[in-house]
């Protein structure tokens, strides 16, 4: 505890009194001072703790995405007891995906399900799809597993205008080839 | 034994290139095609490399040092750095895309840096279709977007190819390089006789049906086909926003972001009468 701490309690205790009154304030006072009223207490917050911890953990708090990310990092972490090396491929893959630097769509992410032969997603979001695509890899064997997850290419790519520019615009590279 | 298909027309902008990669990707990816496909871009505009690849992926290839269909051209050319050499037929050749079903996309790659190779023609129209020889049994389809200009790559686009497809946009300006073309199949037909070489067809690209000008030039098209026997494709490509879009982001209709399905058929369509044209 600190000073600032305890002096913010304070004036919510002040806060607090206003809005209750005295009486009540005092009558608190007195059945807390009583030897099993801090029993009590202790079992009607930690009532009220379970409830709220509960709650974030139920469906309607947990957005699909965190849900899914915790899927599958479960996942992967009992994939890592069997198989480590397929674990720590699909972990980097795992990563590339949620930063979007491979399959950033939908789109991207069933085209290359069925360009390799993968189990087709029926997800109608790309946050939904990773689990049962992540899922879909795990089950695979390595030998296959491997030239899939190596195939997905890296799809932050330039196609911009400029960057043709650069390359047709490239002196240094024409003057050396052209000797 | 793979089926060559060269996209020829005398005229520039009328879709060769565009037509070009999504007929590999057609026949590489959709339905049940499954085909090997090589992409052989033969034009120093490299427009079929730019969609396929995309900047990153072609300045690898470049800086790289592999060798791209100028190499082709001008294998035993001497340099003050020495003499270009191929180790291969497969060098030149960049692994695109591999599918499940057993199809790929392959592609030779073109540079700005072959039009040089215009400057000086020597006898080098016969280079690439001994490439071709060396690789066509690897492959079901071999696609040639040619330049749209007569030189020795028409030449040698002819001598590489089975099949010529000559997409025409049809508004005025894109229907004058056909009689173009007519020379330039007649003149080569004269000079190589023992060649079989067969015209699939004209394709009407990015018709729009915006009547009276494009009317007048399809009829101007069709006179100038029926004169010479030549067949003319029952399927028109029709116009879409999503080709260009397709371009930009490196995928063919089918997969483009949004594109109509109406437009995704309509090119299903005229890439099945190819099919059937060239017994693929």
């Amino acid at each position: 505890m600190n000073e600032k701490r305890e002096f913010d309690l304070l004036v919510d205790v002040a806060r607090l009194l206003r809005r209750y009154g005295p009486e009540a304030f005092d009558a608190l006072a007195n059945y807390l001072k009583r030897p099993e009223a801090a029993d009590r207490i202790v079992a009607v917050l930690s009532a009220s703790a379970r409830t709220v911890r509960g709650l974030s953990l139920s469906p309607r708090s947990a957005g699909q995405g965190e849900r899914s990310r915790s899927g599958v990092e479960r996942l992967l972490l009992s994939l890592e007891k069997t198989e480590p090396e397929k674990a720590q491929m699909l972990a980097t893959f795992y990563q590339k995906l949620q930063s979007k630097s491979i399959l950033p769509s939908l789109r991207d992410l069933r085209s290359f399900v069925a360009d390799n032969g993968l189990a087709p997603i029926s997800a109608k979001s790309r946050d939904k799809a990773i689990l049962p695509f992540i899922k879909d890899l795990a089950s695979r064997p390595l030998d296959i597993v491997k030239p899939v997850v190596e195939g997905a290419r890296e799809t932050v790519q330039d196609r911009t205008l400029e960057g043709w520019a650069g390359v047709i615009l490239d002196e240094k590279r024409r003057s050396k080839e052209q000797k | 034994m793979a089926t060559k298909v060269s996209l020829i027309n005398m005229k520039g902008g009328v879709g060769k290139s565009t037509l070009t990669v999504n007929l590999a990707w057609h026949f590489a990816s959709y339905g049940d095609w499954n085909k090997k496909v090589l992409v052989v871009d033969l034009d120093p505009q490299f427009n079929a490399s730019q969609y396929l690849l995309g900047v990153t992926e072609y300045e690898k290839i470049l800086k790289a040092g592999k060798p791209t269909i100028w190499d082709v051209f001008e294998q035993g050319t001497r340099t003050p750095g020495g003499t270009v050499s191929l180790a291969d037929c497969h060098a030149p050749i960049h692994v695109h895309r591999k599918f499940h079903g057993g199809g790929v996309i392959h592609l030779i790659p073109s540079r700005l840096e072959l039009a040089f190779s215009l400057k000086n023609p020597g006898s080098k129209e016969r280079h690439l279709a001994r490439l071709v020889r060396g690789v066509e049994d690897e492959y079901d389809l071999i696609l040639i977007d040619c330049a749209p200009t007569e030189s020795i790559l028409t030449t040698a686009c002819y001598l590489s190819s089975d099949w010529l497809l000559v997409p025409v946009k049809p508004e005025y300006l894109s229907t004058i390089g056909l009689p173009l073309l007519v020379n330039s199949m007649a003149d080569f037909h004269r000079d190589y006789p023992d060649h079989k070489l067969q015209l699939a067809g004209v394709v009407f690209n990015a018709a729009s049906d915006y009547y009276p000008e494009e009317a007048l030039a399809k009829a101007t098209v069709r006179g100038i086909a029926k004169s010479n026997k030549w067949y003319v494709f029952t399927n028109e490509v029709e116009y879409s926003r999503s080709y260009p879009k397709g371009a930009r982001e490196g995928l063919p209709i089918h997969r483009t972001s949004y594109s109509r399905w109406s437009k995704v058929h309509n090119f299903e369509a005229v890439a099945e009468e190819l099919a059937q044209r060239v017994s693929l």
